[in-house]
């Protein structure tokens, strides 16, 4: 029995932890389309729903063991697909410009809040980064600052993804040029363009 | 002679001085209640990425208790400044915060932003010169706190 215990302790010391890759960015950059793109790829299941109102995702949500790979490269993973950051959230917006009823668009805003909070107290729980932004937008806003800057300061390793590469006015070169020190791999997460381009990155970056 | 004039808001430029002499939890509480009287803030130094994280955590915290719909910022990205021993010992970098303009998103609005330049535009806050009045006490309150809070500081204007 003692055995037995002692074995378990020495097996859990040894035991390799998955690495834990947080799936950051702005609000609608497509961090949930990009997660469910991953799962669906490797796993058949979806991560959650995503939509073009903004903050959609309001809770941090987590896939453990997901082992992805291309092109030979291969790495098992734990995925934290979380809510975008803000440093606004007007309720208003979503009334005017989404049609949303006022109770609902509050009660929206207010879990978004709770959910830009989740997001920042997760950063510490993960081993990596993935930075989706939008290569439709401009990539020098503050909260993309914010987050870079967050991740240096910490030493965390980081892949900044240039989403929506579909769309005719999207630019992965702005987003080079804001963060020329992080590797950029330009994707369409919504139709799956240069995606195993993306994975062999993740198996050799987090690896 | 005092011309007692009323101002919608006003811009209050920080000294890098006056902003290292106090502590994380002392600028971001200074920013946020100088930010939802409506002054705009021009900080000679910004934060660091840590005091941003704070300062984002504390906005959803005042957004989710009143009407305030946040805040608004315009800086540069961080020059990241990596000295030897960061070198020798292989640590993480220094993100030095740079010239910074921050201010409650309804009043503040990034209009154009590039790596070197930024433009930012100022919305006039709604109301007659009863509302005018009323932000400019809490104004005052404010900055005379913020006063306290900083060692050296001057104190709030009058008139």
């Amino acid at each position: 029995m003692v055995k037995f215990s002692f074995l378990r302790i020495f097996r859990k010391i040894l035991r390799k932890k998955n690495p834990r890759i947080g799936i950051y960015g702005p609000p609608n950059a497509g961090k949930t389309t990009l997660a469910n793109r991953i799962l669906r790829d490797f796993t058949g299941d979806v991560m959650g729903p995503a939509s073009e109102v903004p903050h959609e995702t309001r809770r941090v949500r987590r896939k453990e063991n997901v082992t992805i790979g291309a092109n030979g490269s291969r790495i098992t993973l734990d995925i934290v697909d979380t809510p975008g950051l803000a440093t606004k959230i007007d309720f208003e917006e979503f009334v005017k410009v989404f049609k949303m009823k006022e109770e609902e668009a509050r009660k929206r805003a207010k879990e978004a809040t709770e959910g830009v909070v989740e997001a920042i107290k997760w950063i510490d729980e993960c081993d990596g980064i993935l930075l989706v932004l939008d290569a439709t937008e401009d990539p020098y806003t503050q909260v993309n600052i914010v987050t870079v800057g967050n991740m240096e300061a910490r030493g965390k390793p980081m892949v900044v993804v240039a989403n929506k590469i579909d769309r005719p006015n999207a630019s992965p070169a702005r987003i080079k040029a804001a963060f020329p020190q992080h590797p950029i791999v330009p994707i369409s997460a919504l139709e799956g363009q240069n995606i195993d381009k993306l994975y062999e990155e993740l198996a050799q970056r987090f690896g | 002679m005092t011309v007692n004039v009323q101002f919608p808001f006003q811009i209050c430029l920080l000294s890098e001085d006056r902003l290292s002499a106090m502590t994380s939890m002392e600028k971001v509480r200074m920013i946020l209640d100088q930010v939802k009287g409506g002054d705009i803030l021009v900080l000679e130094q910004g934060l660091s990425p840590q005091e941003y994280s704070t300062l984002m955590e504390m906005t959803m915290t005042e957004i989710r208790a009143s009407n305030f719909p946040g805040i608004e910022i315009g800086s540069y990205p961080y020059k990241t400044r990596a000295g030897l021993l960061q070198k020798l010992l292989r640590l993480p970098p220094r993100n030095g915060g740079r010239l910074t303009l921050i201010g409650r998103s309804d009043r503040l609005r990034t209009l154009q932003r590039d790596r070197d330049y930024i433009a930012m535009g100022l919305v006039a806050p709604p109301g007659d010169g009863k509302e005018a009045k009323a932000a400019d006490g809490k104004r005052r309150k404010a900055t005379a706190s913020a006063a306290e809070a900083a060692p050296g500081a001057p104190a709030a204007p009058d008139g």
